[in-house]
């Protein structure tokens, strides 16, 4: 009788406490997600317009060409298309430094809030006393887990009460 | 019978906890303002780092004001306390868990960017920070420094102020500091302050 009070007490010292969380599922319902998100618009909208206003500065100043270029000589003509392709080559590169800008700044947001993420999951394992948290994922290898060690709502009302009230000490 | 004068008992000292307590020196004055319960210091997280917002009441900048003025007399108190009444200031703290990591350095490759880095830290960092209102105002702040340490410790320490003609900023019951952090990879930080905790100081009975 000893030895298996003994042997329980054991085993239960030695159970891993796991719980899984659906990693999708606290991003989208992540405050923080959603305004890096709301943020990296207006943004890259920003850089959008000027671009869209370089473009249509080049598109005008083509059609001007093609008005007048009847009433051009041939140097005048020769040297207004070397400025439309001057202009032209300007709008690509821009175009290509918006790409650019627009990468590093979603990569720069999206690191941030999986930062935050991650932050708040490794507390929440110290504080409740968890072992392990398996991240579960439409693709991922978990089949299945009980609805009892399914973290996902708890974390997310964490992170999100976090987010606007801090943390405490 | 019994039930009832538990429950007055209840209420008389839930009633006394919520009267502003006093304080008789700087050092508790200190002591109480860094207290997460008394609402004036908003901490964040990742990365690593710690972020601790603290906003430093005007009482308080009077009290440095007067030490670094050599004026120990508490009647020229009010009149300090007056110079700073009408702005708000606050003490942005960054940490990180390793010592040998700070926001001066993370991410630092050379000294160009490590340069770079300071300026952000002591100037660019205005255009990062927005304060926003209960009525959603915004307001960038009218000055940030950063304190010189020379790394000595791997804290910095920031000053931000905010201003405005309206007072907006005063009256307002919610003021949300949102730092956009570029540099430190924290994401948005929020520090929600509540004026009603705020502007509940204790009584600074110093002699």
């Amino acid at each position: 009788m000893l030895l298996l009070l003994v042997y329980l007490f054991f085993q239960q010292n030695n159970t891993k406490k796991v719980a899984v969380v659906n990693a999708q599922i606290v991003l989208e319902k992540y405050d923080g997600f959603k305004e890096a998100q709301d943020l990296y618009e207006v943004k890259t909208k920003e850089m959008s317009e000027m671009f869209e206003k370089q473009k249509s500065l080049y598109e005008s100043k083509s059609n001007e060409l093609k008005i007048i270029s009847g009433k051009l000589s041939k140097k005048e003509l020769e040297v207004k298309k070397g400025e439309l392709e001057i202009l032209k080559a300007k709008i690509i590169q821009l175009g290509k430094s918006i790409e650019d800008k627009a990468k590093t700044q979603e990569d720069d947001l999206l690191q941030g809030v999986y930062n935050k993420v991650n932050d708040y999951v490794k507390r929440y394992a110290e504080a409740n006393k968890l072992d392990l948290i398996e991240g579960t994922t439409t693709s991922g290898n978990i089949l299945y887990a009980s609805d009892a060690i399914d973290v996902t709502q708890d974390i997310i009302e964490g992170i999100n009460k976090e987010y606007v009230e801090g943390i405490k000490d | 019978m019994l039930k009832g004068l538990k429950i007055s008992a209840l209420v008389f000292l839930v009633s006394m906890m919520g009267c502003s307590s006093s304080v008789d020196n700087e050092k508790e004055f200190l002591k109480w303002l860094g207290d997460q319960d008394n609402g004036f210091v908003k901490k964040a997280k990742a990365n690593g780092f710690l972020l601790s917002m603290k906003y430093l009441p005007a009482e308080y900048l009077a009290l440095n004001e007067m030490e670094k003025d050599g004026k120990s007399d508490m009647k020229y108190f009010k009149d300090y306390v007056n110079k700073f009444k009408d702005s708000k200031t606050f003490l942005l703290m960054i940490s990180n868990e390793e010592n040998s990591v700070n926001a001066g350095n993370y991410d630092v490759t050379n000294l160009r960017e490590y340069d770079q880095r300071i300026k952000d830290l002591s100037f660019n960092i205005k255009e990062l920070l927005v304060l926003k209102t209960s009525s959603g105002k915004k307001y960038q702040p009218v000055l940030t420094t950063m304190e010189n340490l020379y790394e000595i410790s791997n804290k910095k320490s920031i000053y931000i102020v905010f201003t405005d003609d309206q007072k907006e900023i005063l009256n307002s019951e919610r003021l949300d500091i949102v730092f956009q952090d570029t540099f430190l990879d924290t994401g948005i930080n929020h520090f929600v302050f509540e004026s009603k905790k705020i502007n509940n100081l204790p009584s600074l009975n110093f002699n």
